[in-house]
């Protein structure tokens, strides 16, 4: 049986009143309710959204110290270094913070409200645009039109291609400009919110038409080499403005998706082809350059074959490249006549023609196509010309014959006078 | 004049307890409170030791469930309930523990100073409580003791006793 000491009398009426006057709890219980209930709070105030949650914050502070003010020192001394004070001080900061954060939240909803009539107005005018997208496609694919009005086609359906480009980029603006750039910052709430607005407006879906309405221009066409400076320069903006867009898109279309998957929304299907929502623009993109590569390169080695100049077939900006250098070193060792390809190809048509597309970043670049023009003019130079000689000579023989009449002295006339007879004597 | 030997050897006493014996002394910190506030809740491992982060201690329990359970793995799995009292003994405890362990803290080493056997039915749900100078320890409404690393007091005992 337990053991118990003899102490003093005192001794023992101050214990006694002690265990009396406090009540039977573990100390570390209300530590880990204290922890459990801060956490709690904490998180509340991170979620809270309306105003009616924002309300019930602070009566749940006030709440939690009171509660818990008698412990303050165990609390203290079981968070340390924090303090019971510090502790219920960062709430209170964590609450302005939140309730900040709302009161911006509840003025960007009214610029949101605008921003969402705009997107209205702008989705109306882009299905107007592929209507009319429709139309000049199937116009372009029929034969019965003359090539002034194919030109015409062209220009008014790669014009409706840019405007449906612009369009959407201002839809994206749209949905993107309450969030602001730094998607990492937003609350999974706010994640989950645009994912919806992305998901509503098919925005994933309408980026990728745009780049799949590009591959129908390019397989219903047929092009001038003028017409590839704004294709390449289009496709290339589309890109970069993907690539910056990408990352962006996928989180915010993730976010909605766990939060639909979280509860319970959505079928195994729906979820997996949200795993990388950007794939199909990806796809289309590079479907895209795919096609424009072909018309682009095979457009350009018609080029040499239609002038009849046997050059080495390329098919992408390092074989086109490696192609022209390789006939102008076999220009250069053999002396073979290259007027045709100077004179008739590279000065009239690709430096005039092909030299703007050639020189944008995705095809050959400025600095590279700089390189293969110098190297094309070196063997321009060292041609010989024999009119130069024939001029000379005409020169020269002209400036002889001038120089003769001119100094040449006139003949001296030997006149013969009659002698006069001698008188006979 | 004559000398006395005995004033002369007092003098000499002396002289070595004023000038030698106090740095003889060993030297020492005073007012040391090593109390935890609140007791710690450890998991013990598979290999039978338990580890507290915040206090940076780690011990084998193995002795301490053969002691309790007569079976050197009957903690493992299980929960430990250790409080360091203020003058710096550990009290030890847990579900199905019939006594709490006072451990006094020796180089590498934990002591046992004292058990304090609770009851012979085992505690169902016991707590340590810091309540200075004493360790308190209760279990759910059916036990209160305090304890200091010598002494126990038992409620009912101090109630009776209070009259």
């Amino acid at each position: 049986m337990m053991k118990t000491s003899r102490v003093s009398l005192m001794t023992l009426l101050v214990i006694g009143a002690f265990l009396t006057a406090i009540a039977q709890q573990s100390d570390f219980e209300i530590k880990e309710r204290f922890k459990q209930m801060y956490e709690t709070l904490k998180s509340d105030i991170d979620s809270a959204r309306t105003a009616e949650q924002m309300a019930q914050i602070p009566n749940r502070i006030r709440g939690l110290e009171s509660e818990f003010t008698e412990h303050s020192a165990l609390i203290s001394g079981a968070f340390y270094p924090k303090t019971f004070e510090t502790m219920i001080g960062d709430l209170r900061d964590q609450y302005a913070l939140a309730q900040e954060k709302n009161t911006t939240i509840q003025a960007q909803g009214v610029r949101i409200f605008e921003l969402e009539g705009q997107l209205s107005n702008l989705t109306a005018e882009l299905e107007r645009l592929t209507a009319e997208r429709n139309d000049l496609l199937a116009k372009l694919r029929s034969t019965t039109h003359s090539l002034a009005e194919q030109r015409e086609l062209n220009r008014r359906l790669t014009a409706n291609l840019q405007a449906k480009d612009r369009l959407v980029s201002a839809m994206i603006d749209s949905i993107f400009l309450p969030f602001g750039k730094n998607i990492d910052a937003l609350s999974s709430l706010e994640k989950d919110a645009l994912g919806q607005k992305l998901a509503k407006t098919n925005m994933v879906s309408r980026i990728a038409d745009i780049a799949q309405d590009n591959v129908r221009f390019l397989e219903a066409t047929t092009l001038e080499a003028k017409d590839y400076g704004v294709l390449v320069d289009q496709y290339e903006k589309f890109r970069n403005r993907w690539n910056g867009l990408r990352d962006r898109v996928n989180a915010a279309m993730a976010a909605t998706t766990a939060t639909g998957a979280a509860k319970g929304k959505g079928g195994k299907d729906t979820q997996s082809s949200q795993v990388n929502p950007g794939a199909q623009v990806d796809a289309a993109l590079a479907e895209w350059r795919q096609k424009l590569d072909h018309s682009f390169w095979a457009g350009l080695m018609s080029e040499f074959t239609s002038h009849g100049v046997l050059v080495q077939p390329f098919n992408d900006a390092k074989s086109f490249s490696a192609s022209v250098r390789a006939y102008v070193d076999s220009a250069k060792t053999s002396g073979m006549d290259t007027k045709a390809f100077v004179d008739e190809i590279w000065i009239p048509r690709i430096d005039k023609d092909w030299r703007s597309a050639l020189e944008s970043e995705s095809m050959l670049g400025k600095l590279e196509y700089a390189s293969l023009d110098k190297a094309v003019s070196q063997i321009h130079k060292e041609r010989f010309d024999w009119k130069i000689v024939f001029y000379i000579v005409n020169v020269l023989a002209i400036v002889l014959v001038g120089w003769w009449f001119l100094t040449r002295k006139p003949r001296r006339q030997h006149v013969t006078t009659p002698t006069p007879a001698k008188p006979n004597a | 004049m004559k000398k006395h030997p005995g004033i002369l050897l007092g003098t000499a006493v002396l002289l070595t307890v004023v000038f030698i014996f106090p740095s003889c002394t060993s030297f020492s910190l005073q007012q040391v409170d090593y109390g935890w506030p609140v007791e710690s809740v450890l998991k013990v491992k598979e290999n039978n030791t338990v580890s507290e982060g915040r206090y940076a201690i780690s011990f084998n329990v193995a002795p301490l469930a053969l002691r309790e359970f007569e079976d050197s793995t009957a903690l493992k799995g299980k929960e430990i309930r250790l409080l360091r009292s203020n003058e710096g003994m550990y009290y030890v405890t847990g579900v199905n523990f019939k006594n709490v362990y006072v451990m006094t803290p020796l180089a590498s080493e934990l002591k046992l100073r004292r058990r304090f056997e609770i009851t012979p039915t085992g505690l169902k749900k016991p707590a340590l409580n810091q309540r200075e100078p004493y360790v308190e320890l209760v279990d759910g409404n059916q036990i209160r003791v305090l304890m200091t690393s010598d002494e126990i007091y038992e409620e009912q005992d101090l109630r009776a006793e209070g009259r």
